[in-house]
């Protein structure tokens, strides 16, 4: 039973750090970028790559998921937002970000292989280790550290607080002399390097995978909803809730309906609580 | 309809000319992609919903059909509108938690429900075969062979064509238009936003479902892996190539793209790279598709004389085309009583009340923030008043929707003009007659000569406003190409065509001319003339008072001053906050 609830919080913590990636380019661009979960991916294939085929320290790997992670974050906005978003028109950021994640994660397909590969330990541990398995709580600490460095970085630093004035009126923040611009770049990296992290964390439990990314889009886009849009305490209830949910279910009846059941849970909450549980009530158009 | 004509009669001689078995076999292909991409394009091109998980519903239409047919040996044809009521039903399903919100949502939704069904085909081992998969069944002669299922699916391919045609043609494209472009004025002009997304989707699930168990057949043996989620993605990228707001763009996407990988082997190895690079490029250099590349050049080749026309109504014929479509005037007023408006601690509007008579013109002036505009909006319905009665014809509308009051006879334009920019000026007027004709989905699409009729008769009443207010010139351009005079005629003339008893002007004289003042001056007394109350809010007072019966005069949310224009001018209280000495 120990078990059941340690591995689905641990999955929970990887689709909370997606959701809270996702939160860091919505409260600049009020995007949701379909490739936030192959940043991840990327992350833990990369990670991979650089320690098990490249034979480097772990140290190396995780610098490597890292600044991998915040390449594809600023290359998403290079590629897919900045053009976009000068033609204000609301439905061709979710085409171009579509794209590139198709891109991405055929390119890596053809050059990794469709086969998940193993990840490498990361801290010497016996393979018998249990519920006290690094592959559980790797995720988990990081998810933690992420949602905190995220409330210090908002209500602490200078940065954080124009990343604030940005989500709450990007062209107020303008008028104050806010280069806004830049201030997205920043975050498409912010948010690509955390998402590296967290798939170079994960790594273990979900192996160095090609198809990761799309699986990660839907759970943490899921968690998101499930904790409301915007709200990072939001993104961790919402993930955890929905790793939970996985695990249990799996449990009780089988693996076979995981994403049925996450779907199932998104589903009750758009039609209870469309705004999700912590997010604001949205305001009407006009 | 002549293109579809002859792409039709090719495609049927094609079996004479071909001795290829495997071009039949894609030909069919095509067709069978084509009755899902046709219901689909209603939903991506037209109503703008970007569904990115239409294999799960051709999956669930090919699976329905093996299993009906093949194992519980129904008769195909009864198997086949089973697989597309079911995927019609999936699609209800699915819409309705879903499509009410912001558009990533219903994206995710189907991407979601793609997945799921996936898991579902491995997981109901009994019913599907699981990972090994189930045969289809063939069709009875003399579907039963390639050419003659060739026949099958083209005949399918031209049915939904005929179908989606008239939707895209008829008062039901222009709403589902309206719906992608700008979904305040599909609201304006009474169109149920939601109720018209959720059936376009149930109707794009039911052809899924039908080219399913044929595609299907097609295949012959089926297992999950057949319908992979890239295949979702190349239905939507051969939509998006082939431009939003067309058909024979989306028919050209599904028959190049099946047919290149097969004639360029190395794109195949690329696969689903090449449809993600090609999405990204098209998205990047033309949002509107690759023929609207054709339609640029066509443009460059023989320019068209598009000299700016000064705007000249032709009043005569404005009285003629205003009466010609509304009924005896009413005697009720359209009335505010006592109402507060409070956007949290902000008190916008505080208990105002206003009276706008049939055949009369009201005007509403008053500093910025005076709450000119709050006003308007909880007459039209945007906003819903925090207390206080807003009443016509002794029916209570305060909460009632948009939609109801444009009903009931209340138009409106905006501040800044929203115009449907990819449709023609005609097509942007015909739109506002939307609550007289209350379109249906089915009746549309089957092309009833009823709905055909009505169709005709409300264009040519269009047009005649459009001759009335001044826009003769303009009829059959491209509202975005239009200068911003004619945008805000365009707007009264969509405003009339909603045969309203009231129509709201909001700063109709923002950005004019003084010789446009004049027009629109003259414009709105011929709808005075004609029965209708006018309420103008407007910043040019000299103009307000010259034309206007009534004035009321707000500030900070009270109203200062009502009564004959003479009185509100010469009101030291008006004056001293708005007029100036």
């Amino acid at each position: 039973m120990w078990m059941v609830i340690v591995s689905g919080l641990a999955i929970g913590a990887l689709f909370a750090a997606t959701a809270l990636s996702y939160n860091v380019m919505y409260s600049t661009s009020k995007v949701l970028s379909v490739t936030t979960g192959h940043i991840a991916m990327l992350g833990g294939v990369f990670g991979a790559y650089a320690i098990t085929a490249l034979g480097q320290p772990w140290w190396l790997g995780l610098i490597a998921a890292i600044v991998v992670g915040g390449l594809f974050g600023w290359l998403t906005d290079v590629i897919a937002i900045r053009r976009v978003l000068a033609r204000s028109d609301e439905h061709l950021w979710l085409l171009s970000t579509l794209a590139l994640a198709t891109m991405v994660q055929q390119a890596v397909g053809l050059w990794w292989g469709t086969e998940p590969k193993p990840f490498p330990r990361l801290i010497p541990q016996d393979f018998s280790a249990g519920i006290a398995d690094q592959k559980f709580w790797l995720p988990i600490a990081l998810a933690g550290v992420m949602a905190l460095g995220l409330e210090f970085f908002y209500r602490r630093t200078m940065y954080g607080k124009l990343f604030l004035a940005m989500s709450e009126d990007a062209f107020a923040a303008r008028a104050r002399g806010v280069s806004t611009d830049r201030i997205r770049v920043a975050s498409y990296v912010i948010a690509g390097a955390l998402g590296g992290l967290a798939g170079f964390a994960a790594g273990q439990l979900t192996f160095a995978y090609f198809a990761l990314g799309l699986t990660l889009t839907l759970n943490g886009f899921i968690a998101l909803a499930v904790g409301g849009l915007g709200s990072n305490l939001g993104a961790l209830i919402g993930g955890l809730t929905l790793g939970l949910l996985n695990t249990f279910a799996s449990y009780l009846f089988g693996g076979e309906y995981q994403q049925t059941i996450a779907v199932g849970l998104l589903m009750v909450v758009l039609l209870v609580r469309p705004e999700g549980l912590l997010g604001a009530q949205q305001i009407r158009p006009v | 309809m002549l293109a579809l004509g002859a792409a039709a009669l090719l495609a049927a001689g094609l079996p004479f000319w071909s001795t290829d078995q495997y071009q039949v076999h894609l030909a069919s292909l095509i067709c069978c992609y084509w009755v899902l991409i046709a219901g689909l394009n209603l939903v991506v091109g037209y109503s703008g919903q970007l569904s990115i998980g239409h294999v799960g519903l051709l999956s669930i239409g090919a699976y329905t059909f093996a299993i009906l047919s093949g194992k519980w040996g129904l008769p195909p044809f009864v198997s086949v509108g089973v697989a597309g009521a079911l995927c019609g039903f999936c699609g209800l399903l699915l819409g309705l938690p879903s499509l009410r919100l912001p558009g990533f949502y219903f994206a995710m939704a189907t991407m979601a429900f793609a997945l799921i069904v996936g898991e579902f085909a491995l997981a109901q081992g009994d019913l599907t075969g699981g990972g090994v998969g189930l045969p289809v069944p063939s069709f009875p002669a003399p579907f039963d062979t390639p050419v003659g299922f060739y026949y099958l699916a083209v005949l399918g391919a031209v049915v939904v064509s005929v179908l989606t045609w008239n939707v895209a043609r008829q008062m039901y494209g222009r709403g589902l238009i309206a719906i992608r472009d700008n979904p305040v004025t599909a609201q304006a002009v009474g169109v149920p936003v939601f109720r018209a997304k959720l059936t376009t989707f149930v109707f794009s699930g039911m052809t899924a479902g039908v080219g399913g168990a044929l595609f299907g057949s097609l295949q012959s043996y089926i297992t999950p892996d057949t319908f992979h989620f890239e295949l979702s993605l190349f239905f939507f990228v051969c939509i998006i190539i082939g431009g939003r707001g067309s058909i024979v763009g989306p028919f050209l996407g599904v028959a190049v793209l099946t047919a290149l990988p097969e004639v360029v082997a190395p794109l195949a190895k690329l696969g689903n790279f090449f449809y993600g690079l090609l999405l990204l490029l098209v998205v990047l250099v033309v949002p509107e598709g690759i023929g609207r590349v054709f339609e640029l050049i066509a443009q460059r080749l023989r320019p068209r004389n598009s000299a700016s026309v000064p705007v000249a109504p032709d009043l005569p014929r404005l009285a003629k085309a205003i009466a010609a479509i509304r009924a005896v005037p009413g005697e009720h007023p359209l009335s505010a009583r006592v109402v507060t408006k409070q956007f949290g601690a902000v008190v916008a509007l505080d208990q105002v009340s206003l009276e706008l008579r049939p055949g009369e013109i009201h005007g509403l002036i008053g500093p910025n923030g005076s709450g000119k505009t709050t006003l308007l909006n909880l007459l039209s319905g945007y906003y819903q008043p925090s207390s206080g009665a807003i009443q016509l014809r002794g029916e209570e509308l305060g909460q009632a929707s948009v939609r109801r009051r444009a009903q009931l006879g209340v138009a409106r334009t905006f501040q800044k003009p929203r115009l449907l920019g990819t449709l023609s000026v005609l097509n942007n007027v015909v739109l506002g007659a939307w609550t007289h004709v209350e379109p249906g989905f089915l009746s549309t699409a089957l092309g009833l000569p009823r709905v055909a009729r009505l169709d005709r008769v409300l264009t040519d009443q269009a047009a005649e406003l459009l001759h009335g207010v001044g826009l003769s010139h303009a009829i059959e351009r491209r509202a975005n190409l239009l200068e911003h005079a004619e945008q805000r005629f365009l707007e009264i003339a969509r405003g009339l065509a909603m045969r309203p008893s009231f129509i709201l002007l909001d700063e109709p004289a923002g950005g004019l001319s003084n010789d446009e003042i004049e027009h629109l001056g003259d414009i709105i007394r011929t709808i005075r003339e004609a029965g209708i109350g006018v309420l103008l809010v407007e910043h040019h007072t000299d103009f307000v008072f010259r034309v206007c019966d009534r004035v009321t005069t707000l500030d900070v949310g009270r109203m200062i001053r009502h009564g004959h224009p003479e009185d509100v001018r010469t009101d030291p209280e008006v004056i001293r906050v708005y007029l100036g000495a």
